[in-house]
């Protein structure tokens, strides 16, 4: 049975009419991990023993016919800076090569309760820190379109293993665009949902106020399914929104009379062309369909990237205090006093990447810089999201290019990796205002795809889940898939 | 504004990260190109915007003072370079007399 090839709903039937176990599932999957993540690389850790015994309880599940759910018997890939209990969670750093998590974050648990099989935990730069995989402790990912380009990122692993059929689904995390951006590159979907949404108990944080945990699948029913599983209200996560989630094809509006705003900044600059034409016909399909397209402005949005580094970074910076070889990770040895013992720890346990931007961070937070930058970027922010408000009142939804690139050459972007605007500055803006993103392929160029992206005000995942059906089903995703040359 | 070796090295003990000469050499750059970048904020006026610190409204969060379990001590200390007692052990903290 071709499991890798088949989406949920083909997972679902075949393990509901009995004509595969759990067990033998999770088995076919673990050998197609086996086969290509020596390569690929997308994985850091492969649970195959904890799989098989999840899947046995499936199968356990599944025989009494009592709590099943869509996801019994599925394997799922986890990003590696979402805690797991009692299976190490490295962040792609080697400070925590060998961290146990003592419990397992709010939607692992609720895949378990599911009956989902966790199958691995997947790379990602050090601790979500960039945009390519390439800066993992553990080796960079491959795309699997291409393996001399790489498979974005920071949930490259995520989006790889999606793409070359490891998993049906996998869970990452997104702080500027790190589910949006590899999912974009990899020719899958990712959803980056409203703040809040999904319990961010048990993700390791790297800025806490834009981190936000989504899921990504090769179909959109796949995807709603596993974001309406992960999605919950968290007494245990303070910024959990207390409002229920929608309920699974809850698809509220009418495609006719939709208004889709198509915010000009997006389209300038360095947008690739093609990527430009890609999206303007995904844009043409909805017309067709009887939406309405807004042409609109979102002057702020050449200030967000800048706001998002300052805020980002000055948040990582404490973020990353935590690491100081005491309660956990890495602790370089020698050193006489505990001071010493600190520094010397996070000199040998932080990649270059990380520390620049702690450097950065804790520049923004002293005298001098808080107000100027720290404060005024809190300020902008604001600004970005008064700017996004109003353009909810001319549009139900914006369409845009998910990057104004396609995925790039393994070290292409490394030499300069100070600025990377091409890759986040069209998915920055959902994170400092709050408001779901999805990413879904809109075709390829040169045999690379492309990633349309659509943003809807905070809590309507609804909307873009029916629009991304609606493209779907008209055949706007290319028919061909990585999955087919692997 | 730009940032001196010797601001540098006053940040990188500030987040307790110890860094070679070189690095600082090369940080400081580093640093200054970003901070270059991110000066194109400077240019738009906002002082009539409150800061915002998430970007969905966030009301305060009560909860019943109850007991509940912690986590293990055992697990929990198990995942730390050195223990001893229960605690956690780190180098000394104090000088002798």
């Amino acid at each position: 049975m071709d499991v890798a090839r088949m989406n949920l709903f083909d997972l679902r039937r075949v393990l509901d009419a009995g004509e595969i176990s759990a067990v033998e599932l999770t088995s076919l999957f673990l050998d197609r991990i086996t086969q290509l993540n020596p390569e690929l690389n997308a994985f850091i850790t492969v649970t195959g023993e904890e799989a098989l015994h999840s899947a046995k309880e499936a199968d356990t599940r599944l025989a009494s016919g009592e709590g099943i759910t869509p996801l019994t018997g599925i394997p799922i890939a986890v990003k590696d800076n979402i805690c797991t209990k009692g299976v190490r969670t490295t962040c792609g750093s080697k400070l925590l090569e060998n961290y146990l998590p003592v419990y397992d974050a709010t939607v692992v648990t609720k895949l378990k309760k599911a009956g989902a099989v966790l199958i691995g935990k997947t790379n990602l730069d050090e601790f979500a820190m960039g945009s390519s995989t390439e800066d993992s402790g553990y080796g960079l990912t491959l795309n699997p379109w291409d393996r001399q380009r790489v498979a974005g990122g920071s949930s490259g692993g995520s989006a790889a293993a999606v793409a070359a059929g490891m998993a049906p689904l996998a869970l990452g995390s997104d702080t500027g665009g790190s589910i949006r951006q590899p999912s974009a590159f990899c020719g899958i979907l990712g959803l980056k949902p409203t703040y809040g949404r999904v319990s961010r108990l048990g993700l390791v944080p790297y800025a806490p106020s834009l981190d936000q945990i989504g899921s990504m699948a090769r179909r959109v029913r796949d995807l709603i399914i596993l974001d309406h599983y992960i999605s919950t209200y968290d007494p245990l996560d303070s910024t959990s929104l207390p409002e229920p989630p929608p309920e699974i094809g809850d698809f509220p509006r009418k495609l006719p009379g939709l208004r889709i705003g198509l915010p000009k900044e997006y389209f300038e600059e360095d947008l690739k062309p093609q990527i430009k034409e890609r999206v303007h016909t995904v844009a043409q399909v909805l017309e067709k369909e009887g939406c309405v397209l807004v042409e609109l402005s979102l002057p702020s949005l050449q200030y967000a990237v800048a706001t998002y580094y300052i805020l980002a970074w000055a948040e990582a910076s404490s973020s990353m205090a935590r690491y100081d070889g005491v309660r956990y990770g890495y602790r370089a040895t020698g050193e006489q006093d505990v001071l010493n013992m600190m520094m010397e720890t996070r000199k040998q346990g932080f990649g270059a990447e990380v520390k620049r931007r702690i450097l950065m961070g804790t520049c923004f937070l002293t005298e001098g810089y808080y107000e100027d930058y720290y404060r005024k970027a809190q300020r902008i922010r604001a600004l970005i999201k008064k700017d996004f408000e109003m353009a909810f009142t001319k549009c139900d939804l914006l369409l845009t290019p998910t990057t104004t690139v396609t995925a790039f050459k393994i070290g292409e972007n490394f030499t300069d990796s100070l600025i990377l605007t091409p890759t986040e500055r069209c998915t920055v803006a959902a994170n400092l205002t709050g408001i779901p993103g999805l990413s879904f392929p809109c075709g390829l160029i040169e045999g690379l795809p492309v990633g349309a992206q659509l943003m809807a005000p905070a809590g309507q995942e609804g909307i873009l889940f029916q629009v991304a059906s609606f493209c779907e089903s008209v055949g706007v995703m290319p028919e061909k898939e990585a999955i087919n040359g692997l | 504004m730009s940032l001196t070796e010797q601001q540098v090295k006053a940040l990188s003990f500030q987040a307790r990260l110890q860094l070679t000469a070189e690095e600082i050499v090369s940080f400081t750059a580093q640093l200054n190109k970003i901070l270059q970048y991110v000066a194109i904020i400077q240019e738009v006026s906002v002082d009539d915007l409150e800061p915002t610190i998430y970007g969905v409204s966030l009301t305060n969060i009560w909860r019943e003072d109850r007991v509940r379990l912690s986590l293990e001590r055992e697990a929990v200390l198990a995942n730390a370079p050195e223990q001893e007692n229960f605690c956690f052990k780190v180098p000394k903290i104090l000088e002798e007399d």
